[in-house]
């Protein structure tokens, strides 16, 4: 009975948070919601924060218009959940309803830590966790309101960054955050839930607070990367590591205005280009991989694969069954992006590529796809290990999860998780077992068959498109019509003399200074029968997996000073890339303003740590394999996986993939090793 | 202008009849003529701009632009925020004691 008389009650406020701010109004007033058509298109401009959406929606629950239902995060308090406008664009009808940011932060806070509580369990025995970390996370948290000064002021009507006592905004937020993180060290301190298990549904919930560049697992893991710090529980060489690159970042950074609008990557990128903004992620960066690695080492994973597959099967339907929803129903639609904290707003019908990317749940139809099949690997692997048949409920997820991975096209997902699960099949089914001799065999055959299949295509036009691709896209010739260049710059693709076109023109001083350094390692100085070029080797992989026109053009971009190359330019920093380095998009004129990410979550990784960070990550990696100083297991495979698919996907840049990414590399090769 | 009496009349009274709204919307530069018998209203926008309108027809203009006789809030938001955080905070502190209890599942 007291169960149930507790479910009521978290029933109740799950209901005072979702629909009460929508269907607030004042009722004495003549102003009614009306039917939306043509000529009510005043009536609604002219009654702004008077009419509440469920007003709207009471009226027009039947209507043949088309309508969209937008959030307006720059409107006040009194807006909140009102009508702040009605528009009509084409044949669409564009509502605006307000969600001021700040009330916006405490309801999502408050759903989701009420969520968190109702999935946890109570602590049999209480433990105890320091105020320190709840006040340094508010301040750390409350400070980027002021390094990312442009994002916010453009999101929110009372935003003010001066430093004075009677600064309401700041003081706010400064509550908010503390507030949130009072919340997770008494969560914490008496409830139990594991991270690992959490981890499916962040999928579910990204968790990006509306109006913000800032999602919950940022509050939530610095929190416990704060808690790490105090307890000195941090990795000695991953800190002196990153001191010296962080060092290095510091004294490199060059500001400039530059803004991000982040896009897709809102709450897990820096909008600014500055000292402070940089800082500020370098920070966040560094506790966020300190606390997913604390809260690992202290919770037992228990070999639970069943609460494991369950959660990633769970969290997988209902990312399709939702994201199906929110493509047929405008309320839907609009309500996912408030209760899930989606960082892009959901498609709004089922077309062909709106139906890909689950763009809401999903920042990309890779990323999706590498979950879906994620998934599914996992369910493989249980059902193998456990050789039980399997269950119907399963059958009706994995049903969905196959759907979802079909729609996200991802190709190189769909084949991995086919290489993955026969070799799972032959590993743990039919006990075959590969020696490292054989392993290296059949990845020679496999080089060998590719090598023949580069042979029988056009290898000699596979190995240049890359370069020529890159030369397309950067701003070389001046002339004002596209073509033109492309005429001019073509002469020298059919005699590919890329030496001589930069020269002409001083085009070289237009161009990247990887596209410089690119050409001069294609261009070669002897040749070694047999011995393909690495510049033609990568444009030929780049055309089988599709990569061409955008590492082109990422080639095109990528300009770093020699410091920029080797150390990066730190952590969740792109305005660098983005905007530093001219060039001359040769693309249909609708793609022009896009957003041009490197699609390889390696490339992002240079443009973060550099060379040398990535190198000292595979160092690392390579001398654990190579020493059989690793758990080979369930998190190892989904660690390959990631790496495989990472290669052509930007999905590190998303928080979810990152902290699924950090927490399988930590149970892959730092957690205690199993003796063999 | 039309579609919108009922707000309009609700705000700056019953209109006088045979008004017509063309010329206003047909000339950037027209100027309202005071009626003596109209009492003035103050009308407000969502910035808190004030400005005060002496007839029916320059109410019903402004009206039919978004602006309002109700006065918004002299408070500011983010003070009406700050006040709501600190008694939310309050009350956190007081009911957490009951809800995080120590004890067995």
């Amino acid at each position: 009975m007291e169960k149930i008389k507790k479910k009521y009650r978290y029933l109740i406020l799950l209901f005072v948070i979702l629909i009460l701010p929508f269907s607030f109004s004042q009722r004495n007033d003549p102003i009614n919601a009306k039917p939306i058509n043509d000529s009510t298109v005043g009536y609604y401009q002219s009654t702004t924060c008077k009419i509440s959406l469920f007003e709207v929606l009471s009226k027009n629950l039947n209507t043949d218009e088309k309508l969209y239902i937008n959030n307006n995060d720059y409107a006040g308090i009194e807006c909140f959940g009102k009508v702040t406008g009605l528009d009509k664009v084409g044949d669409t009808f564009f509502l605006s309803i307000g969600t001021n940011t700040m009330v916006s932060i405490v309801l999502q806070m408050s759903l989701w830590f009420l969520l968190i509580f109702i999935f946890s369990k109570k602590r049999s025995e209480k433990i105890k966790i320091s105020y320190l970390p709840a006040f340094a996370n508010a301040l750390l948290f409350t400070y980027q309101q002021i390094s990312e000064s442009r994002f916010y002021s453009q999101s929110n009507t009372y935003y003010s960054n001066t430093l004075e006592v009677n600064n309401y905004y700041i003081l706010s937020y400064f509550f908010i955050f503390l507030l949130c993180s009072l919340a997770i060290k008494d969560l914490f301190e008496n409830r139990y839930f594991n991270v690992l298990f959490f981890i499916p549904f962040i999928y579910l919930f990204p968790a990006t607070f509306m109006g913000m560049n800032l999602n919950l697992y940022l509050l939530i893991f610095s929190f416990f990367g704060f808690q790490s710090l105090l307890l000195k529980k941090t990795n000695k060489f991953f800190n002196y590591i990153y001191a010296g690159f962080t060092i290095i970042w510091i004294l490199n950074k060059k500001e400039t205005i530059n803004f991000f609008d982040t896009d897709k990557l809102r709450g897990f990128i820096n909008s600014a280009n500055n000292m402070l903004s940089t800082i500020f992620w370098v920070s966040v960066f560094y506790l966020v991989v300190n606390g997913i690695i604390y809260l690992l080492s202290n919770q037992k994973f228990n070999n639970n694969l069943v609460k494991l597959k369950d959660g990633f099967l769970i969290s997988g339907s209902m990312i399709t069954i939702l994201g199906l929803l929110g493509s047929t129903s405008i309320i839907f639609n609009f309500f996912n992006f408030y209760i899930f904290g989606q960082n892009k707003r959901g498609m709004k019908d089922l077309e062909s590529v709106a139906g890909n990317t689950w763009r809401g749940f999903a920042s990309s139809a890779e990323f999706i796809g590498e979950f879906y099949a994620i998934s599914l690997l996992i369910t493989i692997y249980y059902y193998l290990s456990k050789s039980q048949k399997i269950i119907y409920k399963d059958l009706v997820f994995i049903a969905l999860c196959l759907f979802g991975l079909y729609k996200s096209n991802n190709f190189a997902a769909i084949i991995s998780l086919i290489g993955f699960s026969s070799y799972l099949i032959l590993k743990i089914r039919y006990k075959v077992s590969l020696t490292n001799k054989q392993i290296l065999g059949i990845v020679l055959i496999i080089i060998f068959l590719l090598g023949g299949v580069l042979f029988i295509s056009d290898y000699q036009l596979l190995s240049k498109i890359l370069i020529e691709e890159a030369l397309l896209h950067s701003e070389l010739f001046q002339f004002s019509d596209n073509y033109i260049n492309f005429l001019y710059k073509e002469r020298y693709f059919l005699e590919q003399d890329y030496m001589t076109l930069l020269e002409v023109d001083n085009n070289y001083t237009r161009a990247s200074s990887s596209l410089l350094l690119l050409i001069n390692i294609y261009t070669p100085k002897f040749d070694i029968p047999l011995v393909p070029n690495i510049i033609a080797l990568l444009s030929a992989v780049s055309l089988f997996i599709n990569r061409t026109e955008l590492w082109g053009i990422f080639i095109a971009k990528y300009s770093p000073s020699i410091t920029d190359a080797i150390f990066g330019y730190g952590p969740h920093q792109l305005s660098n890339y983005l905007y530093d380095h001219r060039i001359r998009l040769d693309v249909p004129e609708y793609k022009l303003n896009m957003l041009y990410l490197p699609h390889s979550s390696l490339l992002d990784s240079v443009l973060f740590f550099g060379i040398s960070g990535v190198l000292i990550f595979i160092l690392y990696c390579s001398i654990k394999i190579y020493r059989n100083n690793y758990n080979e297991g369930l998190f190892f495979y989904i660690f390959l996986f990631l790496i495989l698919n990472l290669l052509k996907s930007d999905s590190l840049l998303y928080a979810p993939t990152f902290i699924l990414f950090i927490g399988v590399f930590y149970k892959a090769f730092i957690e205690k090793i199993n003796i063999k | 202008m039309e579609n919108n009496l009922e707000s309009i009349e609700s705000q700056c009274g019953i209109s006088p009849g045979d008004t017509s709204f063309k010329q206003i919307e047909s000339n950037p530069n027209y100027i309202f003529e005071n009626d003596p018998s109209f009492e003035t209203i103050v009308l407000y926008d969502v910035d808190g701009n004030i400005v005060n309108v002496n007839s029916w027809v320059e109410c019903a203009h402004y009206v039919n632009g978004g602006w309002s006789n109700l006065s918004p809030s002299t408070v500011p938001g983010d003070m009406i925020i700050f006040s709501g955080l600190v008694m939310i905070t309050i009350l956190y502190i007081i009911l957490k004691k009951t809800y995080f209890s120590y004890g067995k599942n």
